[in-house]
């Protein structure tokens, strides 16, 4: 809340900074400059009243309900930002801002043996049609994304990290009690999403959901069909195809503050980088935020009147990791040197700084530099610093020689050769690979470069069909089941196989405490034990670039939301007199 | 047809043969705008098999030259983003996919002669499910499949996965033509003889129909070439062709995106225009060996 | 007649199911779409995901049996599971972008926006390429002649993709030289643009003048080709020269006797060129940003969505198949010297 209050201060900033030159002609550009010391509060502006924009959306949805397998998709949350009950959202600085159509404040913990969290509705929250938000639409969300076949028979919840701990949900009027079983202990109870669709549409086309799993299945079989007429965000639907469009007009009900000024909001699908940029030239969209960017696409936006970029770390980030399964790899050492033995400054300054010309190298796993938990622990240790001599030591202290024509012999007497993956579309990471072989080419070790064809990442990791491999995880400012899903020997997504006892003790306490702040010191050990490792080598935060038409006010990039620069469509408008 | 004339002498055949090349030649030779082309065509060839070994830069990226310069002396055809002098990157680019265009025509051609004067040879049966076979992979779309098997290739797609798809997706054309011709040629009295004499038919296919419908067949690798550069760079333009690290003139116009009319506008033209002159000059040629060939068949002389 | 259409269309059955045969193996057998799905979900939701979900994603997808037995569920409907399967029952089977995406539904409403730009295309191609064919063989050996045969050379040696990408870029200089927006895109009309006929068409002008254009001069050469030598094979003919040795008008020759027999091979060219266009328009849809059917099995494909890439298929089977069909009956129908029993 803190957060949303500094923005309206910003607003306010700007209309009397408006007749001196905020958004005058082709110099406003400045506006989206400022993100770089002012995430949260750039291009502000007052709004016109009224108006009609066009949103272009990089990808396609074919299936309307978010709690499923199938519909858990980047696009499709963002085509439906304006409508759906969110809990709340991250807002550039990381800080958390409550759905305010919904809720009128944070959630509140009032047990924590069980852990048992309280909502307070917002007077007046509604779906639109003007039936009340109330406690069985939070049972209903609950059931859907258990997991339980005697909850919901048959289907397929995305994720049951959340519906699978649920105990109970008991409400009275405003007020909805969440508890959860016992072994629940996340610090992340605040983020949980509680709502999706509303239970009373599932009783009205006749599913019983409440009695029957069957049932159940059936009525978010008919969410993933139907395009949702239901809203409790500032707009409502009105025209959309999946994959294709999305229409919106004002909700007239929402229980949100915030002024909504725009007539018609249309978010359309338009694939590939170069399409957008083409579109938004030609004056056919008002604006984008893709999940990629070329160094080709901002010259081609440099040269375009009467449009803004700003380009920023985005939400994902790069890594390079090592097999541990490999059997040389196996050897901490020679992990170690190799992690050292690459130039990550060198691969950014011939990559992502085409791009990004403030881009920074990322110090820490979990936390973005500049987060208040980000602590580097990495550079002490010389990993990534291309240090060629310093790796030599570690090899030759653990016994590691070369031999005539300098190449790496094991304590075996063996020559060391390994492959180095990469996603073949992704010119970055081609060149990242070049430049990690020519690094261990001078530490004596053979590497191969193999491309990987697109479709195939997910099968190569899971395989682990690599040696070194360079992709990209998605950062979110949420942590704690990260380090879990990267790092703990069982999970089925520590795809180079690390095990390390004490780093699972580690991760296992992160989900030993309910408070946040002592959440995240336990990640930056697990952290810690991790560069120990020598296991992953994190690179930079994805830059991705935000285009908006000058005509824009409020719109701004938000690597921490996965709606991105939609996360305050509620605020969004045409520029003011 | 003057070259199906009976022959029981191989070397009969042989005399009358060079004769007969001889006029095609001649005729060829005839034809202006052929001529030009295959001059043109061979230049082509020279630039991409032979200009790296005379021209300064590999199509690597190097740190020494610098991004997006404009076409100079230094950098004839200018260079990319990332540092790579596009001359170079040209000659490799022309380099594969002229590859993967020769080894398609000769592919598809042996495929498709082969397949053609089979079915045409033993008609009855073999013929009926030869052809229907034909008739199957003439409706499935000829894009969808070479994508769908590109896709498969679980490395990165090389020039030669490229070939070898394009080649066994692309013979149908020859198979029907050559068909046609072997039909018609199965009924002449020199095949008769041969077998008189005891040829086994795959000696008659091989020796006596197959260089009978060599007129069919020259045309047809010539068109195929034409037919084979611009399927491999559609589909690389798409994504399901060749990928890095081999490169084809279809990737590069791909990575020129929207510069037709902006400073970097030889990175989209350059490329365009060598398919474009590959493309054209193997259609003028292909249509001058028609017409030496097969002097019946055009009404046209130049 | 009647009896030779029954029989070509009966033929059709073996050949399309052969084609659906191959097809299906060698899209299937290179994907693994469950295992991709699974692994974006991780990405996406930084999660495992539940064994649950995965088994409850396999059975919708059918992914819980063999390539065989998948293809002949997809064939038959036999022991559906889900009913949604089933070729021979009318359906169409699930398609693994989610269920909002109704196979069947896609592919018909797709086919009319490949056929809207297929159709004017072919059209203008086919007008273009008569009346340079007639130009070029009534002015043999001419200028005109030569200018023509290299122009149509030309644009058979132009690859679409390349010619589309500078259209496209060419009409976005244009809007800004001219400081309109005459031209659009991206899309094949305004989005969710609703209204009758007449303004659904006007809508759609700005969106379909490029693409059109584009098509266009890649389609006409060949057919320009083709013009040109059967004018010319006719003007050579006998009963022409009779005409003209009694003395009819040059005009006249050429309006009555020559042009009309000239355009039997076009005409029976007509239905074959449009269906091969169908396949061809699938560039000019990605550049341009129309969702037509080109690009939905363009995106099957990479998705890995067998069942999507079979509907492809066997639309633009039957549309080829028919398209041969027509054009055999036309060639019947047109050409006195040919009967069918």
């Amino acid at each position: 809340m803190k957060r949303h209050h500094m923005a309206a201060v910003a607003a306010f900033a700007c209309t009397t900074l408006a007749l001196a030159g905020c958004g005058q002609g082709g110099t406003s550009s400045s506006s989206l400059d400022d993100c770089v010391e002012d995430p949260a509060g750039c291009n502000t502006g007052q709004r016109a009243d009224g108006g009609e924009i066009t949103w272009a959306i990089d990808g396609s949805w074919a299936s309307w309900n978010q709690n499923t397998a199938e519909g858990n998709n980047a696009y499709i949350s963002i085509a439906l930002v304006g409508m759906w009950p969110y809990i709340g959202q991250f807002d550039p600085e990381g800080d958390f801002v409550v759905n305010e159509g919904v809720f009128d404040a944070e959630p509140v913990l009032v047990s924590e043996d069980p852990v048992t969290v309280e909502y307070t509705l917002k007077a007046g929250a509604n779906w639109g049609d003007g039936t009340p938000v109330t406690v069985d639409d939070f049972v209903y969300n609950w059931y859907a994304v258990s997991g339980d076949e005697a909850k919901c028979e048959g289907c397929a919840p995305a994720t049951t990290t959340y519906g699978s701990q649920v105990a109970s949900i008991t409400g009275e009027g405003s007020t909805v009690t969440v508890a959860y079983v016992d072994g629940y202990h996340s610090a992340e109870w605040m983020y949980e999403e509680v709502l999706s669709q509303p239970a009373h549409i599932a009783d009205e086309q006749g599913f019983d959901w409440r009695n029957d799993p069957a049932a159940m299945k059936a009525a978010e079989d008919y969410f993933s069909e139907t395009v949702p007429a239901w809203t409790t965000g500032p707009y409502k639907v009105e025209d959309a195809v999946a994959g294709d469009y999305v229409v919106y007009t004002p909700n007239e009900d929402w229980a949100g503050d915030t002024e909504v000024t725009l007539d018609k909001i249309t978010f359309k699908v338009i694939d590939g980088l170069d399409n957008i940029v083409t579109a938004l030239r030609n004056g056919e969209i008002d604006g984008s935020a893709p999940m990629s960017v070329t160094s080709e696409a901002i010259t081609q936006l440099e040269g375009t009147d009467n449009v803004n970029y700003a380009v920023a770390g985005g939400p994902t980030w790069e890594h390079i990791d090592l097999n541990t399964r490999q059997e040389d790899l196996q050897d901490p050492a020679l992990r170690q040197a190799v992690l050292t033995a690459i130039d990550v400054e060198n691969i950014i300054s011939r990559t992502y700084a085409f791009v990004q010309s403030d881009i920074e190298r990322k110090g820490n796993h979990l936390f973005r530099n500049g987060s208040e938990y980000f602590t580097d622990y990495l550079s002490a240790t010389g990993q990534g610093s291309g240090d060629i001599e310093m790796a030599r030591g570690i090899l030759e202290e653990a016994g590691y020689t070369w031999d005539d024509s300098d190449n790496l012999l094991t304590p075996e007497g063996e020559t060391v050769e390994l492959d180095f993956r990469y996603s073949e579309s992704k010119e970055s990471r081609q060149i990242t690979a070049e430049l990690g072989q020519a690094n261990l080419t001078d530490l004596g070790i053979t590497v191969k470069t193999r491309a990987i064809p697109d479709v195939d990442l997910g099968t190569v990791l899971a395989e682990g069909d690599f040696d070194i491999i360079n992709y990209g995880w998605s950062s979110t400012p949420l942590f704690v089941g990260a380090a879990s899903q990267y790092w703990e020997s069982e999970s089925g997504s520590n795809f180079g196989g690390l095990d390390d006892e004490a780093l699972d003790g580690l991760i296992a306490d992160i989900n030993g405490t309910l408070d946040y702040d002592e959440a995240a010191r336990r990640a930056n050990e697990a952290v810690k034990q991790v560069i120990a490792d020598a296991y992953v080598l994190p690179i930079v935060d994805t830059p991705v670039a935000v285009m908006v038409s000058d005509r824009l006010v409020n719109v701004r990039d938000n690597w921490a939301s996965q709606q991105r620069a939609a996360y305050n469509l509620a605020e969004w408008g045409l520029i003011g007199e | 047809m003057s070259n199906t004339a009976p022959a029981l002498d191989a070397e009969a055949i042989t005399t009358k043969e060079r004769g007969q090349w001889e006029m095609v030649v001649r005729r060829f030779f005839r034809h202006r705008a052929a001529v030009i082309s295959l001059v043109v065509f061979v230049i082509i060839v020279l630039f991409a098999y032979l200009g790296p070994f005379v021209w300064k830069w590999d199509y690597k990226i190097h740190s020494e030259i610098p991004s997006w310069a404009a076409p100079s002396l230094d950098h004839p055809f200018g260079t990319d983003k990332a540092g790579r002098d596009m001359l170079g990157a040209m000659m490799q680019a022309t380099k594969q996919s002229l590859n993967v265009a020769l080894t398609v025509a000769i592919g598809s051609t042996v495929i498709g002669a082969l397949y053609g004067a089979v079915a045409g040879f033993y008609r009855g049966w073999v013929d009926a499910v030869l052809m229907r076979i034909l008739d199957v992979m003439f409706v499935i779309p000829f894009l969808v499949i070479t994508g769908a098997l590109a896709g498969a290739i679980d490395t990165s797609v090389r020039w030669y996965h490229m070939a070898f798809i394009l080649a066994i997706f692309g013979w149908t054309s020859i198979a029907r033509a050559v068909r046609a011709e072997v039909l018609s040629l199965r009924e002449k009295e020199f095949v008769e003889a041969a077998k008189s004499v005891g040829g086994s038919d795959w000696h008659i296919i091989v020796k006596h129909l197959i260089p009978n419908t060599m007129s069919v067949i020259i045309v047809s690798v010539t068109l195929q070439i034409a037919f084979a550069i611009l399927s491999e760079t559609t589909l690389s333009f798409l994504g399901l062709g060749i990928q890095s690290p081999d490169t084809s003139l279809g990737l590069l116009i791909e990575a020129a995106g929207a510069s037709a009319f902006n400073e970097h506008w030889y990175l989209f033209y350059i490329p365009g225009l060598m398919i474009i002159l590959i493309a054209l000059t193997i259609n003028f040629i292909g249509d001058g060996l028609r017409d030496a060939m097969d002097p019946r068949q055009t009404m046209v002389r130049r | 007649m009647v009896v030779f259409i029954i029989r070509r269309t009966l033929m059709m059955i073996p050949v399309l199911l052969g084609a659906t045969i191959l097809c299906f193996v060698l899209v299937d057998v290179s994907n693994d779409p469950v295992q991709d799905r699974v692994f974006e979900i991780q990405q996406s939701t930084g999660e495992p995901v539940p064994q649950s979900t995965v088994d409850a994603l396999e059975s919708a997808w059918y992914y819980d049996r063999s390539v065989p037995e998948r293809y002949w569920i997809w064939l038959t409907g036999i022991g559906d599971t889900n009913d949604d399967i089933g070729l021979l029952q009318g359906k169409w089977g699930p398609s693994i972008e989610g269920s909002a995406m109704d196979i069947g539904y896609e592919v018909s409403t797709r086919f009319w926006i490949t056929l809207r730009l297929v159709l004017f295309a072919t059209l203008a191609s086919i007008g273009i390429a008569i009346l340079s064919g007639v130009v070029s063989a009534v002015k043999q050996y001419s200028k005109t002649d030569y200018t023509l045969t290299f122009l149509g050379f030309l644009f058979l040696a132009m690859p679409i993709f390349w010619l589309g990408s500078l259209f496209k870029e060419g009409a976005v200089q244009l809007n800004k030289l001219l400081g309109t927006n005459l031209f659009q895109t991206y899309g094949s009309g305004t989005t969710g643009f609703q209204g009758n006929g007449w303004e659904v068409f006007v809508d759609a002008l700005p969106y379909l003048i490029v693409p059109t254009l584009v098509l266009m001069l890649g389609g006409y050469a060949a057919i320009s080709r083709y013009q040109r030598a059967s004018m010319l094979e006719v003007m050579n003919s006998d009963y022409v020269r009779l005409a003209r040795a009694k003395g009819v008008r040059n005009r006249t020759v050429m309006r009555r006797h020559a042009l009309r027999t000239a355009l039997i091979p076009v005409a029976t060219f007509a239905p074959l060129s449009l269906s091969a266009a169908m396949g061809g328009a699938i560039v000019t849809e990605r550049i341009f940003g129309w969702r037509g059917l080109g690009v939905y099995s363009l995106d099957a494909i990479n998705a890995g969505d067998t069942f999507a890439v079979m509907a492809y298929l066997l639309i633009s089977g039957v549309v080829v198949l028919v398209g041969v069909l027509i054009s055999d009956i036309l060639y019947g129908v047109l050409d006195p010297r040919i009967r069918y029993e």
